[in-house]
């Protein structure tokens, strides 16, 4: 669960070509999220003596709209998340039930993996919650990026106390983004590697995020493929649908 | 399973779903597991040990030929052996289920300590357009809203007790659906149960972001009426259901009545809550336990008039999970104890330990019996 949350975080990290800080953030959060977005995610869950990996379905509109799609291990398979701006359900194929889940549900990991998924129904936006500022230069991967600091904004509902993100100058690709809770300390970082387009865009494919102070733990994403923009009504995110997203 | 897999690979995929561009489909599709349960019970004082073991498979298969037609068949292969098998009475009757109005279910053979039980849980055709779908066969119809007691639940209500059943049972029905709009949905559904049949319809929306259903129809020859909803509370969820019949037997209920809570907290814990009243129900303490029945049916979804049901879970690590059900029944003055851990082997491969404990008032309040289950699950 916790997982699946997180996923929406990153499949939103955002492309325009402004240079103040926040508009290197928006073309960044852009490169990633698209009108809507269709997605297929590997995520393997790595821990010191064992590892696990499930592969889902993505599909996405906007910040509200978000249906995701489990489609490995064998025992979930055909287990669907919807989102509806804050609302969540979950369709339990075995039972053949949907379950709306508590929206307190939404500030815990997702399926045991380094992903936290406050922000799917949070719907904290990394443009609109934060101020932003470049605080430096660093080259990662070869690629020169633009240091960003940003601090929520005193209403915003975000679970961080400040992220730092590293955004490369020429694609606007975040690379790399420490997060950081409310007294200061560390708590994940996220690493994004494996450059290639998809669907016509230069986008990173691979994300570890590792947690601070866990050796040999990690949470590692890596989309097989994407599509963006393709048209897809506010009628395919319903419950209803969830029901046959797996026929 | 061999077989399966040849006739899979046979069929190309389709290319289905219009909107989902990147849908690449399987006509058919083939999934299952097997299990093996072994359970302990001990009556109370831990004495009089009854051991009994299940080997339990599921084989699933959908057929989605073309975009309008969905088939589905499920079924399940129980080979019990051990003490309950010789011991409880009727133990063999109660595998089948009552509610299906025809009987698919075969015992390939039966001694005095074992059966073999098949049954064919799930058999539907299913042809479907934008707006409305219906479904003929054998099939689950889940008017539930609620997570553990559901009194909207008119055509096949189930045991929460039964852990090792997680598709529930299904009903010989016919239903079709309306789709009002993207939230809200209108269903009518007849069944045959066995006895007389069960015809309702709901309707279904979503309204400042709370789910609301109501159904009417007659169950049985009773006409009844419900009402349930999923919303929330501030961070906590919040959901009920009640459902009303009206007939003056004495000894059925007239209503149920659910509500439920539940919360994440920050440190992972999952906490529930429910209480359900059941107006027929026993409320005072029985005398005579032996006669006490958990099978549940949309009137009597528990013995007791008053029930209190806390939920406690909490995923430990990706692998390894537990949960604590409690269940108090003031009035019949019981008390179900019922934790459960799960541990994830390997991919695929699950191992559970479950434990129930049953304690009452008879002529003090003291324990009746406690049984242990331990689970192997192999999904595929």
């Amino acid at each position: 669960m916790r997982f699946c949350v997180s996923l929406f975080w990153l499949l939103s990290i955002s492309s325009l070509y402004g240079q103040t800080a926040r508009e290197i953030v928006q073309a960044a959060d852009s490169k990633m999220r698209g009108n809507t977005s269709q997605a297929q995610i590997t995520i393997q869950t790595i821990r010191a003596t064992w590892s696990r990996e499930m592969t889902v379905k993505t599909w996405m509109k906007g910040t509200d709209l978000a249906l995701i799609l489990l489609q490995s291990p064998a025992k979930d398979k055909g287990i669907v998340y919807l989102k509806r701006k804050k609302e969540v359900w979950n369709w339990m194929p075995s039972l053949e039930k949907i379950i709306k889940l508590p929206p307190s549900m939404m500030s815990q990991s997702w399926m045991g993996t380094d992903f936290t998924n406050d922000d799917l129904v949070k719907e904290s936006s990394v443009v609109n919650d934060y101020d932003h500022s470049i605080v430096g230069d660093t080259i990662i991967d070869d690629r020169n990026c633009y240091i960003i600091q940003m601090l929520p904004k005193p209403e915003a509902a975000v679970v961080w106390g400040k992220l730092l993100v590293c955004i490369d100058k020429k694609d606007f690709l975040e690379l790399h983004t420490r997060f950081y809770d409310e007294d200061g300390s560390l708590v994940n970082t996220m690493n994004a590697s494996d450059i290639k387009t998809m669907d016509g865009r230069l986008i990173p494919t691979r994300f570890e995020m590792i947690p601070a102070g866990k050796p040999n733990q990690k949470t590692v994403m890596v989309y097989k493929a994407v599509m963006f923009n393709r048209p897809l009504d506010d009628a395919f995110f319903t419950t209803e649908k969830m029901k046959i997203l797996n026929d | 399973m061999k077989r399966f897999l040849i006739i899979l690979s046979v069929f190309s995929p389709l290319y289905l779903l219009a909107q989902d561009s990147m849908a690449k489909k399987n006509a058919w599709s083939f999934s299952g597991y097997l299990k093996d349960l072994e359970w302990v019970r001990f009556e109370k004082g831990f004495t009089n040990v009854a051991a009994t073991n299940l080997v339990h498979n599921r084989m699933n298969i959908k057929w989605n030929p073309v975009e309008n037609w969905t088939a589905r068949l499920e079924v399940r292969n129980r080979l019990y052996w051990g003490d309950d098998v010789r011991v409880l009475p009727g133990f063999t009757q109660q595998l089948r289920n009552e509610n299906e109005a025809v009987n698919l279910s075969i015992k390939w053979f039966e001694a005095k300590s074992a059966i073999l039980h098949t049954n064919v849980e799930r058999l539907w055709l299913e042809y479907k357009k934008t707006k409305w779908n219906i479904r003929a066969g054998r099939q689950r119809i889940n008017w539930g809203i609620t997570n553990t007691w559901n009194p909207n639940d008119l055509f096949n209500s189930y045991n929460f007790l039964d852990f090792d059943y997680e598709e529930r049972p299904g009903s010989d029905a016919v239903k079709g659906q309306y789709l009002v709009n993207d939230l809200s949905n209108v269903e009518i559904a007849v069944a045959g149960t066995g006895h007389r049949p069960v015809i309702a319809a709901r309707y279904f929306t979503n309204y400042h972001k709370y789910d609301l259903q109501w159904n009417a129809g007659v169950y049985q020859s009773r006409f009844t009426a419900g009402f349930g909803w999923a919303g929330s509370i501030k961070d906590a969820g919040f959901k009920g259901e009640a459902q009303f019949y009206a007939d003056q037997k004495n000894e059925i209920s007239r209503l149920l009545l659910v509500l439920e809570g539940d919360y994440m907290f920050k440190n992972g814990w999952y906490l529930s809550s429910a209480f359900l009243y059941n107006e027929k129900g026993i409320d005072r303490p029985l005398n005579d336990w032996t006669q006490l029945k958990f099978q549940a049916s949309p009137r009597s979804l528990m013995p007791a008039k008053w029930n209190i049901l806390i939920n406690t879970s909490r995923e430990f690590s990706p692998v390894f999970s537990g949960s604590m059900n409690v269940v108090y029944s003031p009035g019949m003055n019981m008390l179900i104890l019922f934790p459960a851990f799960r541990y994830n082997l390997k991919t695929n491969f699950d191992i559970d330990f479950v434990w129930q404990s049953f304690f009452a008032e008879t002529a003090r309040f003291d324990a009746l019996s406690h049984t242990g289950f331990l689970r192997l699950r192999w999904s595929f």
